[in-house]
C-alpha cells in the first residue's frame, strides 16, 4: 500500500470517527464501540507531521537546473509610453450602445462648448453610428435626433443653434442651424434615404456653416445628393451657446422649462458620436466609416472636437443615471429616464 | 421584465403620488402637446398594482409608442426646418 493510500485510508478513517462521535453526542448512543476521538485525533496530527518530515527529508536538488537569483529591489519599472500633448488618446470602444426607447429617454449636457466651430462660417463634421428600430417594421412615428443644441427660445425670442436629425416618415435626413437676433436666420438642408430598422448606418453630415448648398450628407460612406431648403443663414449674428436653455442633446428636441417634453423622440440604438472642426473629405468619410466599431484612430484627430462615447457609460446606482463620456473636451452626458438594461451588447461590426 | 407605460391626467388628484412611482420626475414625463396628458413609465421590475393607476389603461412600449402616433403627441417638423 503506497503512503498516498495509507493517508487517505486515515483521513476516511477520521472522518468516520467524528461522526459517530458526533451521532453519539446528538441522539444520545453510548460510545461503548466508539475509540476515543481526542486519541485518534492526536494520532492523525502526529502521523501528518511525520509524513512531512519524511518528505521534506526526501527532498534532492533537481539535476541540471540553474537558478537565478533576482534582487526584486534593483529593478527599475519601465515607464507608459506617453503620447504628444496634442494629440488625444482614443481608446478602443467596448461593443455595446445605448438603446433609446422613443417615449421619455435622452442624453443631454451643458458640459461642451461648439461655439468655436459648429457657429455661423465656420467649418464642421458630424458623424454618428446608430441603429433605427421601428415599431412592426414601419416608420410610424419616430423622428431621429441625432445631435443637437436647440434653444427654443420661448415665443418673443426665435429659436437658435443647430440639429442633426432624420424623419423616417418621409424619408429624409436634415441638418439645420438658427441664429435668432434681429430676426429668424435658417439654414437647412435635407437629403432622401430610407432607412431600414434595426440595420447599423454611419451618418456623416460636412457644413462651411454658412450655405446651405455646401452641406454634403453622406451614409455609410456615400454621398446623397443634397436638397437645399432655408439658406438665410446670412445675419452677422452669430449663435448664442450661453443662452437659458443651453443643454446639448441627444435622443430629443429640446428641453424647455416651460414646454420641458413636449417634443418627437427618438427610437434607437445609439453607438457613438464624432465632431470636427474641419469639413472632412470623402476618402475620410470612408475611412471613417470603414473603421466600423473600432472607430480607432480618429481621422484628423487634432480636429476632433467632440467623442461621445455611449459604449462606456456608466451607470449611477444612487442618481439611476448613466454618465455618458464625452472624451475630448472632456465633459459627460448625462441620461434621463433610461434604466441600467438600456446599455445594450451591440455595435456596428 | 418590460417596463410599463401608463398615459394619465395632468388633473390626476394623485399627480405626485403617481410621480413618485415613475422613473424620474415631471420635468422629464413626456407630456401631449395640449399639456393634458402625461406618459408615466415605471420602472423595469416594477410590478406593484398602485391603486392611484388602477384606473388608467397599461402600455407595453409598442402599445404606448403606436398610442402616441398622431399629432397629439408629436412635434411639428416645420418649425424646425424653417419651411
Amino acid at each position: 500500500m503506497s503512503d498516498l493510500v495509507k493517508k487517505i485510508n486515515l483521513e476516511q478513517k477520521f472522518a468516520n470517527l467524528v461522526y459517530k462521535d458526533f451521532q453519539a453526542k446528538r441522539f444520545g448512543l453510548t460510545p461503548c464501540c466508539t475509540p476515543d476521538v481526542n486519541e485518534i485525533k492526536f494520532t492523525k496530527w502526529l502521523c501528518d507531521y511525520q509524513d512531512l518530515k519524511e518528505h521534506d527529508d526526501a527532498l534532492e536538488g533537481t539535476p541540471d537546473l540553474d537558478i537565478t537569483y533576482v534582487d526584486c529591489d534593483a529593478i527599475v519599472p519601465v515607464p507608459e509610453p506617453t503620447p504628444p500633448d496634442d494629440i488625444p488618446v482614443i481608446p478602443i470602444p467596448a461593443c455595446q450602445s445605448l438603446d433609446f426607447d422613443g417615449v421619455d429617454e435622452q442624453l443631454y449636457t451643458s458640459g461642451i462648448d461648439t461655439s468655436g466651430y459648429i457657429n455661423k462660417g465656420n467649418d464642421h463634421t458630424i458623424s454618428v453610428w446608430f441603429k433605427p428600430l421601428y415599431i412592426n417594421g414601419t416608420t410610424t412615428f419616430t423622428t431621429l435626433y441625432f445631435f443637437n443644441f436647440y434653444d427654443y427660445g420661448g415665443g418673443p425670442v426665435f429659436p437658435q443653434g443647430f440639429m442633426l436629425f432624420a424623419d423616417p416618415n418621409n424619408n429624409k435626413v436634415y441638418y439645420s442651424m438658427w441664429a435668432n437676433d434681429p430676426a429668424q436666420y435658417y439654414m437647412t438642408s435635407e437629403c432622401t434615404f430610407t432607412f431600414t430598422s434595426g440595420q447599423w448606418y454611419n451618418l456623416t453630415m460636412t457644413s462651411d456653416g454658412i450655405d446651405g448648398n455646401n452641406i454634403l450628407f453622406y451614409i455609410n460612406g456615400t454621398q446623397i445628393p443634397t436638397n437645399v431648403l432655408s439658406n438665410t443663414f446670412s445675419s452677422a449674428n452669430t449663435i448664442n451657446y450661453g443662452s437659458i436653455n443651453n443643454f446639448y442633446r441627444v435622443g430629443t428636441q429640446w428641453f424647455n422649462s416651460a414646454t420641458p417634453t413636449r417634443t418627437a423622440w427618438s427610437k434607437f440604438v445609439y453607438h457613438s458620436l464624432r465632431v470636427w472642426n474641419k469639413i472632412l473629405t470623402p476618402a475620410e468619410i470612408t475611412q471613417e466609416y470603414n473603421s466600423g466599431t473600432l472607430l480607432s484612430p480618429a481621422v484628423e484627430v487634432a480636429n476632433l472636437k467632440v467623442q461621445l462615447e455611449p459604449y462606456n457609460s456608466i451607470w449611477n446606482n444612487t442618481l439611476l443615471r448613466y454618465s455618458v463620456p464625452e472624451s475630448i473636451s472632456p465633459a459627460a452626458f448625462t441620461s434621463s429616464n433610461m434604466e441600467q438594461i438600456d446599455l445594450v451588447n451591440d455595435c456596428p461590426q | 421584465m418590460s417596463n410599463r407605460y401608463f398615459i394619465i391626467d395632468s388633473s390626476d388628484p394623485n399627480l405626485d403620488t403617481i410621480l413618485g412611482y415613475s422613473v424620474e420626475d415631471l420635468t422629464s414625463v413626456r407630456r401631449r402637446e395640449d399639456d393634458t396628458k402625461y406618459v408615466i413609465k415605471l420602472r423595469n421590475g416594477d410590478t406593484n398594482n398602485y391603486p392611484e393607476l388602477a384606473l388608467y389603461v397599461e402600455y407595453n412600449i409598442n402599445q404606448i409608442l403606436l398610442t402616441m402616433n398622431d399629432a397629439d403627441w408629436q412635434f411639428d417638423l416645420n418649425i424646425l426646418i424653417g419651411s
